[in-house]
């Protein structure tokens, strides 16, 4: 705690001090700031260090425009902003929960009260004893634009707790249309205020004669330019920079959240935690954990961005739970699903997906899908002959291969043997060598081709049958499908109504995932499903006959029982055909997974293992690539809420 | 001086005044608003912020004028990344003077370079006490909180625990 000694009161980093009271913490953002931390602390009672950091982390100024700022002071004004929620235009811009304050510009207690009389956060700012002015300390803004309208925020509101007229809005429109930071208008406005605070004899303050004149001293120097000049700040600013200040708090909130943390993954995130209470609160925001959540939710496809959004943003708002908590929930329902259901709910079930977006895509034009068809089939036999042509390509090399072999070794043999003859000199010897590397290299080659041909060909015979039988058949699958669709589609495209049904695709889901999970079972599934649609078609077709007649009556009366028995007739034909073709789909796709099943669903390799995944792995190798982060071990999940305390079930294969 | 590339004089907060082509100085985002809302590249631009004095300064427009030669130059990436992982290697206080210079002149880039150093430092240390004493950072929890710390958290002060 320190007293200046002096009598004159001073300001600095969120701290006014003055002989008479103490040191005392001014209530910081002067317009915005995030709901208070302490509030049953007396601020007297806080050491400087933690009040400095107290102050960072209320502070949580952000880049705000100038129509921002105006809109946020009208609703201040007319809601008395308190812990009011932004309209929409502006989530996400400013923080959710935050007041608007009018800073007091009085040493005197009575006048105080009185400037605020009218705010409901009086109760608040009462008691904080908070004199003084604050000039630069304006937000931790983003960039100097930002801070410039921060400021010009902080003056018009101030302007209107002394005179109780509102004239910034007006002012607004000015500097909207001027693009000016500092105008001419806002400097005489500073002027009058300024005249104002020293008239009541408040603390010391100078406007600027430079816009760039800056808070040379401020211990928070962000590109806060400055608004005030050098004196007027007190002198023992410097001091309270060398003595409070580590080297490590001059990186100031959100250079730390923004650029520092946001680069780290969960693990690291939670270590970080441990640190100190500063990083606590710095590593828990959720700026932080979105991305991590995200990441997660889509690695698990449980929900994309955008669900993610609609189902929790609204909550994590309005502060009932945060996206580090989901996360940690997330994560535990992943790991649980781990440890119910097994791997396969990790699987890198990508292909998956889009196989059946497309099949959700709800396209009935034939001749796309014909087109699609007729692309499967060319596809699979190019495929088939693609590895015809390998195996051929492979069988030459290995004749090749073989013919050096044999010649190497039975030439090596008739250079032996020609050794040994005991006649004809050494002509003799090398002619017997040759002639027998020629006999050696015609049977290796003779060999080697055939050994190789045979090889190939038996090696490239599963993937022959994959690709000209396998991928046909789904492309014929898939026609029959999409026909089958289009088919019990009819009656409904005919009489202009659209389908109420939608069961077929529940079956397209179920049947994918159970040919992941389960291969040798997929013709099994595909039958038993395919007989089951074939089952609710016919009897939907017939069940028809009735209800529509009916329901069509009740709704439009003799010419709805036309219609209705219309659709009825055209249906009653048109449902068995296609629950017909869903269960020829169904062979096709049987046999076709039966024999591709083996070849062709290799282990992803980017299929995701939490065991896996290097607790030290980090996040992103660069500070804005696209790299999503890792997750974090079981272990380190336990570390997600600290304030919760409740023991986290651990795996036995979590890393430590 | 060049009628196209003028020169244009920043003044340290440490009152030392350096000279830099305006293509150089116009890379921080602050410089080029200052140098525009004077209108005049005579002038003066003082560096108000604590961080800017000279020493980091230069240092930061080195930093400037190398990448505006490899901007020109259409250098490799290799070479790029070369000069900024050389760059980094600097001691704490100056890297974190040139994060804050950085953040006050907006040089994004810089900036970004600089923070990931730290980050990766932060990612180097094991534990929380490492990190603490990586970056000299005191421990301001109360010995109930570090209790309780211990308890939701063991593994970080037993490496044997799971």
């Amino acid at each position: 705690m320190v007293a200046s000694g002096r009598q004159k009161s001073s300001i600095h980093a969120g701290r006014f001090s003055d002989s008479a009271h103490g040191t005392r913490m001014i209530l910081d953002n002067p317009l915005l700031f995030y709901t208070r931390i302490d509030d049953d602390r007396e601020w007297k009672d806080l050491d400087v260090n933690r009040i400095f950091r107290l102050q960072c982390f209320r502070h949580g100024g952000i880049g705000r425009s100038v129509k921002t700022v105006q809109r946020l002071l009208e609703i201040a004004r007319t809601n008395q902003g308190y812990n009011l929620n932004p309209p929409l235009g502006l989530r996400g811009a400013v923080p959710w929960k935050f007041r608007v304050v009018t800073v007091p510009i009085t040493q005197d207690k009575e006048e105080e009260l009185r400037i605020f009389a009218s705010m409901k956060q009086l109760s608040d700012v009462s008691h904080a004893h908070c004199p003084g002015l604050p000039f630069w300390q304006v937000a931790g803004s983003n960039n100097l634009l930002h801070a410039r309208n921060d400021f010009i925020s902080l003056v018009a509101d101030l302007n209107y707790s002394l005179t109780g007229d509102r004239i910034s809005l007006a002012f607004y429109g000015d500097l909207e249309v001027e693009k000016a930071e500092f105008s001419r208008s806002v400097k005489e406005l500073l002027r009058v205020i300024a005249d104002e605070v020293k008239a009541r004899g408040l603390v010391h303050c100078e406007i600027s004669q430079s816009q760039q004149n800056g808070c040379s001293l401020s211990p928070n120097p962000s590109r806060l330019s400055g608004l005030d000049g050098q004196q007027f700040f007190p002198l023992d600013a410097e001091e309270y920079n060398v003595q409070y200040l580590n080297a490590f708090s001059v990186l100031w909130t959100d250079v730390m959240q923004l650029v520092v943390f946001i680069t780290l993954s969960p693990k690291l995130l939670l270590r970080c935690a441990q640190v100190c209470k500063a990083w606590s609160v710095l590593a828990s925001h959720d700026v932080l954990w979105i991305g991590h959540l995200n990441h997660l939710n889509q690695s698990l496809r449980i929900l994309d961005k955008n669900q993610l959004q609609a189902s929790v943003g609204k909550i994590v708002a309005d502060g009932l739970v945060t996206y580090k908590y989901l996360y940690k929930v997330t994560f535990l329902e992943a790991l649980r699903r781990k440890r119910e259901e097994g791997d396969h709910s990790f699987k890198d079930l990508s292909s998956l997906e889009r196989r059946l977006r497309l099949s959700e895509a709800g396209d009935h034009d034939m001749r796309r899908l014909m087109l699609r068809g007729l692309y499967g089939i060319t596809n699979g036999f190019r495929n088939g002959l693609k590895d015809i042509e390998d195996g051929i390509t492979f069988a030459g090399r290995d004749m090749r291969m073989g013919t050096i072999g044999g010649a190497l070794t039975v030439g090596t043999m008739a250079a032996k043997v020609g050794n040994k003859v005991p006649i004809g000199g050494q002509v003799a010897k090398r002619a017997c060598a040759v002639g027998g590397a020629v006999i050696g290299g015609l049977t290796g080659a003779l060999g080697g081709s055939i050994a190789g041909t045979i090889h190939k060909s038996a090696w490239q015979v599963p993937r022959f049958v994959s690709g000209c039988v396998a991928k046909p058949l789904h492309s014929l699958a898939d026609i029959l499908e999409e026909t089958a669709h289009a088919i019990n589609h009819a009656p409904e495209d005919m009489f202009g109504e659209l389908s109420d049904q939608n069961q077929s695709y529940a079956f397209t889901n179920g049947s994918e995932v159970g040919w992941m999970q389960d291969k040798n079972a997929a013709f099994v599934r595909e039958l038993d499903s395919g007989l089951k649609l074939f089952y609710a078609h016919v009897q939907k077709g017939f069940t028809g006959l009735y209800k529509h007649p009916h329901h069509g009556a009740q709704a439009e009366g003799i010419a709805g029982f036309a219609t209705g028995s219309g659709r009825a007739v055209a249906g009653c034909l048109c449902s068995p055909l296609a629950g017909s073709l869903f269960v020829g789909r169904a062979l096709a796709r049987g046999v076709a997974l039966t024999l591709e099943a083996p070849l062709a669903l290799p282990e992803a390799a980017d299929e995701l293992d939490f065991d896996e995944v290097h607790p030290d792995q980090e996040a992103r190798t660069s500070l804005h690539a696209s790299e999503e982060p890792p997750m974090p071990d079981a272990a380190g999940m336990d570390a997600l809420d600290v304030s919760v305390g409740k023991k986290i079930k651990k795996l036995p294969a979590a890393a430590g | 001086m060049s009628e196209a590339d003028p020169e244009i004089t920043l003044e340290t907060y440490d009152k030392h005044q350096i000279k830099i082509p305006k293509s150089i100085a116009t890379r921080s985002a602050i410089i080029n608003m200052m140098i525009e809302d004077t209108g005049d590249v005579n002038e003066v631009v003082p560096l108000a912020d604590k961080s800017c004095t000279l020493n980091i300064m230069n240092r930061v427009i080195e930093y400037l004028k190398k990448h505006a030669e490899f901007d020109n130059t259409g250098a490799d990436d290799e070479v790029i990344n070369e000069f900024d992982k050389e760059f980094q290697e600097q001691s704490d206080e100056i890297i974190f003077q040139t994060i804050l210079a950085a953040n006050f002149l907006d040089i994004k880039n810089l900036l970004e370079l600089m923070c990931k150093k730290v980050a990766d430092e932060i990612k180097k240390c094991k534990t929380p006490d490492d990190i603490r004493d990586r970056f000299n950072i005191r421990k301001d929890y109360t010995p109930e909180e570090v209790e309780e710390v211990k308890r939701a958290h063991p593994w970080i002060y037993d490496k044997n625990a799971k």
